[in-house]
């Protein structure tokens, strides 16, 4: 065994964990504008042509399931999208002539919030029962 | 009243050049029976887009009169959850709740003793779980149904029966997982008669596969009508989008990008955007989905073969981009005559795979670029408008929503 925070098959990929796994989209919004291009485009070259795995990999588990490594990885996939137009497209981290990218504003906590409810308390919104503890 | 009675104009297929646009079906309310629009093709003052005098009068006979769509179920997902709305234009700090009947109800965030804030955002944190509300001031508290629980040190006062006394309740009702809410004291419709066809349509979509997916906020400098007057046409496509949506556009056949058709319900409206890129073509891929085409369950209304999506409005300021496999929301809060709070809410399937959501994250950030494209003309044309210089704006057939817009805020606000 490598010693890796990533599922084994994807080990290689360790030095990009701390940096580049993040699960929250403000948190990948803010990467990618405050990255560099060349940090960008070297980023997404090492991870891009590994989606398909990565995806096929995780798909063993049931999202709701997901162990830690796993987490990790579906970081680093997430974003490696994030980076999909500043390389490919805008070829520059920032979309071209619009809004500041800091007054556009990415609130993801709120949701990140509501989607760690689970299933059990969904099911009370439509039959509630008692009282709220 | 029936408000969102249906009008319909559809563009007319194999006459994309010369084209003509028909007015079909029911009569407009207030068109006097007629099978046409009841407003002119004159152009249109410029004036309500930057002036004081337009926003005073759109803000106390529309926003605060009609239903206006504040918040979302989602918000507030179990018994006792709350979240406090603080909205400018409706001049009103709002405690959103789910009782523990499974009822959502809002409320004034005041006090009914001496108009206290219950939720204080200096004190109290804006969005949480409660059993009851207690003022912090004099300690009354209140069910999550309004009842007041307690007075404290009751028999003090004079003549009060706690029974009359409750948290100031507003008039509250849901359509579709949103929060409407109406700040009149005696609405003059339901919210059901206020969406009227236009909800009833719209309700074959396939709401429940879906669920929030991300949000996205600005605040910008323009007037609010200019804002969603950038979002309610096509006819910009060729020239904001032309870098990121390559592939769309077809120079031969309809080079300006034209709707598909256009129903006028009342002051809602439903508006088919085409989609001809393909994956190959379109180095977006896909922001468009196109297997949306021939659908018709609450989108594509008329089953039209180029289908791309559909841009659903509900007056005054809630726009919906209803797509077959997702779709997003604008809420468009004026702050004043040149400032709008935007707010975005984007809903994919539910889904229980990885690879969903990763293949999904793309086209989430392409629409993220692609709406930030949107905003970007505002505060340029704000300044413009705001010299004073520009008196009449002109709209072409292209911009009948800024036309049907402007004529139903001109009826709201007689």
């Amino acid at each position: 065994m490598t010693n890796t925070s990533l599922p084994e098959k994807f080990a290689h990929l360790e030095e990009y964990v701390e940096e580049w796994s993040i699960r929250d989209e403000e948190g990948r919004y803010l990467k990618r504008h405050n990255s560099t291009l060349e940090e960008l485009t070297s980023y997404f070259n090492t991870v891009e042509p590994l989606l398909a795995d990565i995806s096929a990999y995780l798909d063993q588990y049931s999202l709701k399931d997901l162990p830690e490594e796993c987490e990790r990885l579906l970081g680093l996939a997430l974003m490696c999208q994030e980076c999909f137009s500043s390389v490919v497209l805008f070829k520059h981290p920032h979309v071209p002539d619009v809004l500041p990218w800091h007054r556009f504003k990415v609130s993801s906590s709120i949701i990140d919030e509501v989607k760690k409810i689970p299933t059990q308390q969904q099911a009370r919104i439509s039959h509630p029962v008692g009282n709220p503890g | 009243m029936a408000i969102g009675k249906s009008m319909h104009i559809k563009v007319d297929e194999g006459d994309l050049i010369n084209r003509h646009v028909h007015y079909s079906e029911a009569p407009f309310p207030d068109s006097d029976g007629k099978d046409t629009p009841p407003w002119d093709f004159k152009p249109i003052p410029a004036a309500p887009l930057h002036s004081q005098e337009a926003y005073e009068a759109e803000r106390d006979k529309i926003f605060r009169k009609r239903w206006i769509n504040i918040a979302r179920e989602w918000e507030v997902p179990e018994p006792g959850s709350y979240i406090i709305k603080n909205i400018h234009v409706l001049g009103a700090s709002i405690i959103v709740t789910r009782g523990t009947d499974g009822v959502i109800r809002c409320f004034h965030n005041v006090c009914p003793h001496r108009g206290n804030q219950l939720f204080d955002p200096n004190k109290r944190p804006c969005q949480g779980r409660v059993r009851t509300v207690m003022c912090a001031f004099h300690g009354w508290t209140f069910d999550l149904e309004g009842k007041c629980l307690k007075i404290s040190d009751e028999g003090k006062f004079y003549d009060l029966n706690r029974n009359d006394i409750s948290m100031l309740k507003i008039h509250t009702d849901t359509w579709q997982g949103q929060i409407f809410v109406n700040l009149s004291e005696q609405p003059t419709e339901t919210l059901e008669e206020w969406l009227g066809d236009f909800g009833r349509e719209l309700a074959y979509y396939d709401w429940d596969r879906f669920e929030v997916a991300a949000k996205w906020e600005a605040e910008v400098n323009v007037n609010y009508k200019v804002f969603i007057d950038a979002f309610q046409e096509t006819y910009h496509v060729s020239f904001i989008h032309r870098s990121s949506f390559t592939g769309e556009i077809e120079e031969d056949t309809d080079p300006y990008f034209n709707l598909k058709y256009m129903r006028f319900f009342g002051p809602h409206k439903a508006l088919a955007v085409p989609s001809r890129g393909s994956p190959e073509t379109d180095v977006r891929q896909r922001v468009i989905r196109q297997d949306g085409r021939n659908v018709r369950r609450g989108i594509n209304l008329d089953g039209i073969e180029d289908w791309g999506f559909d841009i659903d409005v509900v007056f005054p300021n809630f726009f919906y981009n209803m797509l077959n496999n997702q779709y997003f929301t604008h809420n468009f809060w004026p702050v004043g005559p040149h400032k709008t709070h935007w707010e975005c809410h984007l809903y994919l399937p539910r889904t229980d795979k990885a690879s969903d959501l990763i293949t999904w994250e793309r086209e989430k950030c392409l629409l993220r670029d692609a709406i930030n494209e949107d905003l970007s003309t505002n505060e340029a044309t704000q300044v413009s408008l705001n010299s004073g210089h520009i008196k009449y704006l002109h709209y072409s057939e292209q911009e009948t929503s800024l036309r049907h817009h402007y004529y139903y805020m001109k009826q709201f606000t007689k």
